[in-house]
Parts: structure tokens; C-alpha cells; sequence
């Protein structure tokens, strides 16, 4: 079903229905877009859970004046920014060791079936700022317009394209390592 | 992806996500507002019962040192008075405090400030200080 088509379902008065649509929709997009951050099924599915809570909690106040699907993405990515966020402060530790954490995941992740250059691609998304792999995650997997991007973010079109240039490289350089 | 999911996770996921939304009650993330929101208000409560106290205490500190300027208004021609230490001079000045209270006002103390605040030289010297 199309974001229009939910919508209109939403506004005839049909909340549940429309809300289901919705997850029905977007449950698998936004599954996988979690968890390219927290690198775990079970953190993922917490996370997941709570943003369509607060997608249903917050539908009432969408005005339409922004996409459907952004405005979904981006309670699942302020979701998962929060998550990544609580980990660090919880445990008073750096990004780096979070990124560490994120590493030794993916490679205990019972559900991880890639192959070995998937799992270096992941851990080498895993090495890069929280910024710079959202865009990289969005824009390489989600295959999302720089424009759709900046909705979701809230950050200019020129900043995340400098971004998305910076990630580039970075993957690139830890790949080129095992060539 | 190369990530899978548990057999059958995503209709499971979405039988819990309506089933959350349907009981509202059960709701975390609106449980959890509250939850925050309580925490918030016990925390304001809290700040504002403290600062009422602080402010109390100030208020009646105030008074106090209101009513103690007024007492020794009243009784300046009482030079001992004048003499004692009271609480501003334990916070600024512990040190002539302590040697106060040790050795008490000379008697070339007393004599000093009776000529200092003009009491007449007669009444000085009709005060039996032995």
C-alpha cells in the first residue's frame, strides 16, 4: 500500500488499519535499517517495537507536510542514534569502544550468513561516525535520494553529500586491505 | 542483507506491535512517558520543596539578623553587647571569635569603648569592673 493510500485510509478514519498498513509496509525496511547500527537482532526488534509505538503515539500530529516515509524514518533513526547514545553513556565509554562492541557482534551474530567481504563491509560501516553511517547506511543500502536524506536528517544536501564521500573512502581503504 | 531473522519474525513482530497499541495500558513506550513524566514532576516537587526551605531558612536568617540589629539598637548604651560575637563574626572572622571567647574583653577593652562611644567620664568612673 502507498503512503497516499495510508494516509487516506488514516484520515477516513480507519486508524488501525492504517497504522497495520504501515507496519505492514515498513516493518522490513526499518528492521534492516536498525540494525545496520546495533548489529543485533534482539536490540533490533526492541528498537523496532518502540518506533512504531511512537509512530502510532505521534500519528495524530502528522501534518503531511513532510513525506510519510520520511518522517518514519526518522523516528526509526532517532531511535537508533538514541540507542547507540544510551550505550555510550550507560557504559561512560567512546565510540570507539562502542564501534569495538558493534565488531565483536558481527562476528558472534548467529544470524550473520554473509560471506567474508560482507562481514569486512560491516565492520568497516561499523568503524565509521554515527553521522557519516547513517548517511553511508541511506544512501548506499536504502538507496535514498540526497534530498530524501536531508528530510530524514535534517542535515543539507552539500554536507551529506561530503559525508557520504568521507564514508565512501574510509570503506574503500579497509577493503583495499584484504585485496 | 547478509543478516537473516528468526523463521516467521516479521508477522510475529507485527501481531505484538498491534497488540501493544491495543492495549494502551500495556504500552511501554507510553508507559514509560508517564513513567518519565512522573519522574519529572517528582524531581520538580523535590527542587521546589528544597528551595523553599533554602528560601525559608534565608527569610528567617534575615529576620533574625533583623531582630538582632533591632536588640542592639535598643540596647547600645549596653557596651557588653556590642563585644559578644555573634554569627557574622564566626563566618568572617573565626579566628578574633575563638580569641574572644578565650580570654573575654580586657577591662583596658572596656574602658576603650566606653570613651570610644562618649559615655561620660563620670559614669566611667563609677563602674566597679573588679
Amino acid at each position: 500500500m502507498s503512503d497516499r493510500e495510508i494516509m487516506r485510509l488514516y484520515r477516513s478514519g480507519a486508524t488501525e488499519r492504517a497504522f497495520e498498513a504501515i507496519v505492514s509496509t515498513y516493518r522490513e525496511r526499518l528492521y534492516w535499517h536498525i540494525r545496520r547500527f546495533t548489529c543485533s537482532h534482539e536490540d533490533t526488534d526492541d528498537l523496532l517495537q518502540d518506533t512504531f509505538s511512537k509512530i502510532w503515539a505521534a500519528l495524530p500530529s502528522f501534518r503531511e507536510d513532510a513525506q510519510l516515509f520520511t518522517w518514519i524514518y526518522r523516528i526509526a533513526t532517532n531511535e537508533a542514534l538514541n540507542f547507540l547514545r544510551k550505550k555510550k553513556v550507560r557504559a561512560m565509554i567512546s565510540f570507539e569502544d562502542i564501534r569495538s562492541d558493534m565488531e565483536r557482534k558481527i562476528d558472534s551474530d548467529p544470524y550473520f550468513n554473509g560471506d567474508a567481504i560482507q562481514r569486512r563491509l560491516h565492520k568497516a560501516i561499523q568503524k565509521l561516525p554515527p553521522k557519516q553511517r547513517l548517511v553511508f547506511n541511506l544512501r548506499y543500502f536504502d538507496e535514498m535520494k540526497y534530498e530524501e536524506i536531508s528530510e530524514i536528517t535534517g542535515i543539507t544536501t552539500g554536507s551529506l553529500k561530503a559525508s557520504y564521500h568521507h564514508a565512501y573512502n574510509k570503506i574503500k581503504t579497509e577493503l583495499e586491505k584484504i585485496f | 542483507m547478509p543478516f537473516s531473522v528468526p523463521d516467521g519474525y516479521f508477522d510475529n513482530m507485527q501481531r505484538q506491535v498491534m497488540e501493544r497499541i491495543g492495549a494502551p495500558a500495556a504500552n511501554p513506550v507510553l508507559s514509560a512517558r508517564k513513567s518519565i513524566t512522573y519522574r519529572i514532576l517528582q524531581a520538580a516537587a523535590a527542587a521546589a520543596m528544597a528551595a523553599a526551605v533554602v528560601m525559608g531558612g534565608v527569610s528567617l536568617s534575615g529576620n533574625i539578623s533583623d531582630s538582632r540589629a533591632e536588640e542592639r539598637m535598643i540596647n547600645e548604651s549596653f557596651f557588653y553587647t556590642e563585644m559578644m560575637p555573634n554569627d557574622t563574626d564566626i563566618l568572617y572572622d573565626s579566628d578574633s571569635y575563638v580569641y574572644i571567647a578565650d580570654t573575654g574583653p580586657s577591662e583596658e577593652d572596656i574602658i576603650d569603648y566606653l570613651i570610644y562611644s562618649g559615655t561620660p567620664v563620670e559614669l566611667l568612673n563609677e563602674t566597679d569592673y573588679e
